[in-house]
């Protein structure tokens, strides 16, 4: 199974480069680390993020050393250096000890919780520490940080060494690590630096860790971490065979992580821990109204044919100069019935007669009836409200209104324009300066609100108090007097 | 169904017959000739006829165009695409020589409108305004039925959204259109909008029809009567409803007969005949009246056809707003207009009907009455309407066998020879694969359904239900425990012990590395699921489902927010319609001898305000859904990134459910959960103990965290009006009883509560509280697994192997195999 590999050796060379290294307490912790990484450097291996023991074994040192950019450790030292700082794997470094596949980087840390802190002397352990921090430059995750989280709460080791290790994760950027990095590790063992070290909680370090850390991998869960033994005596062995020994865990290697308990266990390929789903599975919806799809029989929807292909397209041609002339002056009675019965053979004849918005007050002016007809057919144009605008607009005459007060018979027009065009008639009746032109369009003002009132065209409530005002003011004129009787018997 | 000849009014816009003579030239009467051999069927004689005109006249689009509409009837398999592309292309060319055209008009005489009558291509009218920029319909180079058939084309092809888009601005501008083309163009468009489950627009079109050709049945009885009469009658007594007649009027009744004749006063006349003018107009409104009824001539022949056809719609869309009552009422009045036709269609919408009511026998038996079960695309439809009765009755294999069966019918239109473009859209294969699929969903069969759905997906992508749908294909795997890949692990139903090593170093090692999942994830994840279930695309499709959830109802709001103007709107159109007898008027007028005399109720309401309810009721409806859906969304989503071991993520995304308004209680609970195991991996034991113990009572009891009731199935509510309600309630209580055994039920959440509360109080080291929670946990969910090993956890952490193997061995779900990981690795 991969899940397990034999752990990298080292030639006895490297072994005693190794150890030497590990025992210059007095040096400066700085050079110590800058040595060992330059006696172990980056292997391709361990360069790449997910290195796993079985790619580690054939890369060994000696091949990578020009791949040692990313400045990281290669892995068998690394080993090492865990195996020292843990007990139980400190089965000597040639041996054929296998440890679990689980030094992932997700999991690397987990059996390590518990050191034995007789393994190294406490100032190898120091130096240990530094390496593994130093291993990693700044810019890139660290694999080991939770370790040195765990080893700088855990509050079962030397004062000192937890000083240290908090030391290294505080300064963590580059240049307060010379800092703490030029004593020797004598010198931390010794108490000059830790002696008024406040420890920080576990909590506030892991912030700091994840904040600072620019590639910060996903914490690992306390739930991960959290396992007990899941090798168990078979109870059916018989209490007097059992043979009471440290072979015997070696025997087992057992050390596998059970239960991680509540939600997690490992997946079959040695690659971490994966969720095991106790929490419960989020429910189906159940199916919806109308969510299955009832079928109905299609509609024939064929291909048309286009008739309009090669026929003339002087379709409205003869109205097309009809409504011309009819901008320019009125047209003969004749030509005036053409036009409209035109407009009625055709209903859609209107859209080809060649009006727009800007030609209309020409043709209210000339020919009020045409226009008339030509706006109720438009009236389901989407340019429908451009020609209201043009006639609310226009200069205001006889023929205008004569034009608004048949289209409000003939078909319904939006409230707003009846009325906003009521309003601009009062307000020409009232700029008028010519008397007689003003009496005259008055007389005409009040006949036409007449109608629109008696028609019901409007809602004479809406307008109430400028009708009345008109009255008032125009009282001196019959209509208007008139206008007024008919406001107040409607009261 | 139906030939198209029966509803394919006479050719519109020939030129009237007294300019014929005289302007036919030789081209036109050559396509007239082929005009006529179209509609006669004659293809090959058609294609002839306008290769010959295609001498003429090269490069002419229109003649390009019906010549590829042409050889698509000729051609036995028409290639769809080759058609689209060269009614595209035609179309360009349209438009560029319209553009030139104007250009020259523009140029040649400043205004544009005086140009020499009758000369070809300088001719052009200048459009009115910027909203048809392109092209007026009815000139030379007018596209709308180019335009038309790519969207039919499109129609054909299922491609609804796309056929949609290139309908909708005909239908903007709908109205300088000639009758026949722009009911084509309504029909199509209601079909489209139907397809698409768009009722607002639908609703839209059907009121535009109703206005437009007078085929309101109950909203202008007159009118509807009338039709034809007013067709051939000149300007007849005026409807008097709109403006009561007034005595004045009546007195100055002398004065319009001048204005008939065409004199109007200038500005010399008397104000006595002003009097005249504004007062006598009643003659000229009439004829505006009349003209502005505006069913023409060759729609007064088909207007019974029309009516029913709208009719049908009607129905249709009552029940796709699943406005039952008014569904039922309209389509009474449907069966009694249809009387004496071919009734399939009303039969099978009359089973719907039932169907929708929850009157499953009755629906069955309706579904069995059409006959001509011959042809595979009714039996297509027999088949996969069945199918959906039977998912209803709780019969979900019989109802798995009807959907493939309707799906073999179905896919068999596609080898059909000679193919023809119709085919291609009664090809419903899509929407039954997506029936069959959420049926294997429901049997638990995720990787059927998810290839089911895969097939659905051309017409479903822009839904979010379905993206919902595909995920949950994925969660099922999981849960069946076929996935494993990618970091997904299987919930086993089993716990293994291995019992490795011999003699006195004998051990049992509890839920070590699994290799029986290793096999199992093989067979999935080398197949053609691959790619369709795993919690990877799971979480793609819950995203997608979550984008097209926040883009309708981003649309929904701006629409809501508008409806005030667009109902004014539409209210302001439909009066302005030049048809006084409005609403309000029409509930005045007593006589109404059409059917709106037939269901009594019904007087005095229009229909109109029904079809605008019903679209109120169906967005509330469709609120109410999209809220479960975003629910499940959510929740789907939290779990799926615990999974995916994306915590953060998780615990927001559970925190997004419990923020949502009205979240039901089943889903607050898995939120809270999901939410705790999120927080744990975050090493946060005590807030997910925090979160979870808003459940804890009186210290250290657990109430339910939700109850039947308010648990995710909530009664759906059934139009049941007495006469035929049996069934209805005994299919709730079913409904309830067995959608429940698929989730979890109250007392298991609970149990999940007091288990993951005493693992997190195991974490914080308070080691007896975790006993008491997790023993009490183990009580309500002896048999879960992940129940028995928390157990154990627990017993192991206090040293007691002994009970905790003990504990191992009575649960059944305990394997003891011999191990030889350990010692061969």
């Amino acid at each position: 199974m991969s899940a397990y590999s034999p752990v990298p050796t080292l030639r006895p060379d490297e072994r005693s480069d190794f150890l030497s290294l590990l025992a210059a307490a007095a040096r400066p912790l700085a050079d110590v680390v800058a040595d060992f990484l330059a006696r172990f450097p980056a292997s391709a291996a361990s360069a790449s993020a997910a290195p796993s023991p079985s790619s580690s074994r054939q890369a060994t040192p000696r091949h990578a050393r020009a791949l040692a950019s990313p400045r990281s450790l290669s892995l068998p030292p690394a080993f090492l250096l865990l195996a020292f700082l843990s007990s139980d794997w400190a089965g000597g470094f040639g041996g054929e000890k296998r440890i679990g596949a689980s030094l992932s980087w997700d999991t690397i840390h987990l059996p390590l919780v518990h050191f034995d802190k007789k393994m190294l002397h406490p100032t190898g352990r120091l130096i240990a520490f530094a390496i593994l921090h130093q291993s990693y430059s700044p810019q890139t995750a660290n694999p080991y940080i939770p370790i040195l989280l765990n080893a700088a709460c855990d509050e079962t080791s030397e004062k000192s060494e937890r000083a240290f290790v908090q030391l290294l994760l505080t300064s963590s950027s580059g240049n307060n690590n010379n800092e703490v990095l030029n004593q020797s590790a004598v010198d931390y063992i010794n108490g000059s630096v830790s002696a008024c070290q406040d420890f920080l909680p576990r909590e506030q370090l892991e912030k700091q860790y994840c904040s600072t850390s620019v590639n910060c991998r996903p914490q690992i869960s306390s739930f991960r971490a959290a396992m007990v033994r899941s090798a168990i005596p078979d109870p059916d062995v018989p209490q007097s065979l059992r043979y009471h020994h440290l072979e015997a865990n070696r025997n087992l290697l057992l050390m596998i992580e059970i239960l991680l308990l509540l939600f997690y266990s490992k997946t079959n390929r040695g690659e971490g821990w994966v969720r095991n789903g106790f929490g419960p599975h989020p429910p189906r919806l159940p199916v919806l109204d109308g969510e299955l799809q009832w079928l109905n029989p299609d509609n024939n929807h064929e291909l048309l044919w286009d008739y309009s292909m090669c026929t003339d397209t002087s379709r409205g041609a003869a109205i097309r100069d009809l409504i011309a002339r009819a901008l320019k002056g009125p047209l003969a009675p004749a030509q005036q019935e053409q036009v409209i019965v035109e407009l009625t053979k055709d209903p859609k004849l209107v859209y080809y007669c060649g009006m727009t918005p800007q030609k209309l007050p020409d043709l209210v002016e000339h020919n009020p009836l045409i226009a008339v007809e030509v706006l109720s057919k438009l009236i389901h144009s989407p340019d429908i409200p451009g020609y209201f605008d043009v006639l609310v607009h226009m200069e205001m005459s006889l023929h205008s209104m004569e034009v608004v007060n048949r289209l409000t018979t003939a078909v319904d027009l939006p409230t707003e324009f009846v009325h906003e065009y009521i309003t601009n008639c009062i307000q020409s009746c009232q700029n008028i300066k010519d008397k007689y032109m003003q009496n005259r369009l008055v007389r005409l003002v009040c006949v036409f609100l007449q109608s629109l009132i008696r028609n019901k065209i409007i809602n004479v409530q809406d307008l109430f108090i400028e009708v009345q005002a008109f009255c008032i003011e125009f009282s001196r004129i019959r209509e208007a007097a008139g206008l007024f009787r008919l406001l107040k018997s409607l009261e | 169904m139906e030939p198209p000849a029966a509803n394919e009014a006479p050719p519109p816009p020939l030129p009237p017959a007294a300019e014929e003579d005289a302007m036919l030239s030789a081209t036109a009467a050559m396509a007239k000739e082929a005009a006529l051999a179209f509609q006669g069927r004659r293809y090959a004689d058609c294609a002839v006829l306008l290769t010959k005109l295609l001498d003429k006249k090269e490069g002419d689009p229109k003649v390009h165009h019906n010549m590829a509409i042409t050889e698509s009837f000729l051609d036995s398999c028409p290639d769809s695409n080759r058609l689209l592309k060269i009614l595209g292309d035609v179309k360009r060319r349209s438009e560029e020589l319209a553009c030139a055209s104007r250009e020259q008009a523009d140029s040649a005489n400043g205004v544009g409108n005086n140009a020499p009558s009758g000369s070809r291509g300088s001719g052009i009218v200048l459009p009115f305004s910027a909203t048809h920029n392109a092209s007026t319909y009815g000139d030379e180079f007018d596209t709308t039925i180019i335009t038309f058939n790519t969207a039919v084309i499109l129609y054909h092809l299922h491609d609804y959204e796309s056929a949609l888009s290139v309908l909708d601005p005909l239908y903007r501008n709908i109205e300088p259109m000639d009758e026949t083309t722009a009911l084509h163009v309504c029909f199509l468009l209601l079909d489209i909008t139907l397809a698409l489950q768009d009722a607002t627009k639908a609703v839209d079109i059907i009121q535009y029809l109703e206005r437009s050709f007078g085929v309101a049945n109950t909203m202008n009885p007159n009118e509807n009567v009338s039709i034809p009469q007013q067709q051939l009658a000149q300007p007849k007594p005026p409807a008097r409803i709109n403006t009561p007649p007034d005595s004045d009027s009546n007195a100055y009744a002398g004065g319009y007969e001048n204005l008939s004749a065409g004199i109007f006063p200038d500005d010399q006349i008397e104000f006595e005949s002003l009097y005249s003018t504004f007062d006598g107009h009643q003659n000229l409104g009439r004829r505006i009246l009349n003209d502005f009824s505006r069913a023409s001539a060759d729609l007064a022949a088909t207007a019974a056809d029309l009516k029913v056809r709208l009719q049908i719609y009607k129905v249709r869309l009552l029940l796709l707003t699943r406005n039952v009552k008014v569904a039922k009422r309209e389509l009474k009045v449907l069966m009694n207009m249809a009387r004496g036709r071919d009734s399939s269609t009303e039969l099978l919408l009359k089973s719907q009907l039932e169907y929708a009511r929850g009157n499953y026998r009755k629906a069955v038996k309706l579904l069995s009455t059409p006959n001509n079960r011959t042809e595979p695309a009714m039996l297509a439809i027999f088949y996969n309407n069945l199918g959906c009765i039977l998912h209803q009755q709780r019969s979900y294999h019989t109802s798995i066998w009807c959907f493939s069966k309707a799906l073999k019918y179905s896919l068999s239109l596609r080898s059909e020879k000679p193919m023809k473009l119709s085919a291609l859209s009664q090809d419903k294969s899509c929407l039954i694969s997506y029936n069959c699929g959420i049926q294997y969903l429901m049997c638990g069969k995720p990787l059927l359904a998810a290839s089911c759905f895969r097939e659905a997906m051309p017409l479903f992508y822009k839904r979010p239900l379905f993206w919902l749908r595909f995920s949950e294909c994925s969660l099922l795997a999981l849960e069946k425990g076929l996935l494993c890949a990618n970091g997904a692990s299987s919930c086993n139903d089993e716990i293994e012990v291995n019992v490795v090593g011999s003699g006195q170093w004998r051990q049992l090692i509890v839920n070590p590395v699994n290799l029986r999942n290793n096999f199992d994830s093989a067979g999935v994840t080398s197949g053609e699921h691959k790619n369709l279930v795993s919690l990877g695309f799971a979480r793609q499709c819950l995203l997608n489902a979550l984008l097209l959830l926040d883009a309708t109802e981003q649309e929904n709001s701006v629409i809501a927010s508008n409806t005030e103007d667009c109902n004014q709107g539409a209210v302001q159109r439909y009066k302005s319609s030049g048809q006084k007898s409005t609403a309000s008027t029409d509930s005045k007028s007593p006589s109404g001898p059409t059917l709106a005399n037939v269901n009594g109720e019904q007087k005095g309401t229009s229909l109109n305000a029904t079809l605008q309810s019903s679209l109120a009721l169906y967005d509330e409806i469709c609120r109410k859904e999209n809220l479960k859906i975003r629910q499940a969304i959510l929740g789907n989503l939290a779990f799926v990134e615990l999974c995916l071991e994306n915590p953060l993520k998780a615990l927001s995304y559970a925190k997004s459910v419990l923020q949502l308004t009205d979240c039901s209680r089943m889903y607050v609970f898995l939120s809270h959960v999901y939410a705790a195991e999120a927080l744990c991996t975050l090493n946060r034991p005590k807030d997910a103990a925090e979160k979870l113990s808003v459940y804890i009572r009186d210290g250290k009891d657990i109430e339910l965290p939700y109850n039947v009731e308010n648990s995710e199935n909530a009664l759906v509510e059934r139009d049941s009006d007495g006469e035929d309600s049996v069934a209805p309630s005994v299919t709730k209580l079913a409904t309830e009883e067995s959608e429940h055994s698929e989730s979890l039920r109250p007392e298991e959440a609970r149990g999940v509560l007091y288990i993951d509360l005493g693992m997190t109080a195991a974490m914080q080291g308070e080691v007896e509280q975790a006993n008491y929670m997790v023993s009490r946990g183990l009580a309500m969910l002896p048999n879960n697994p992940r129940a028995v090993l928390a157990s154990v956890y627990i017993d192991l952490l206090q040293g007691k192997s002994q009970e905790a193997v003990g504990k191992l061995r009575q649960c059944r779900n305990v394997r003891f195999r011999p191990g030889s990981i350990a010692a061969s690795s």
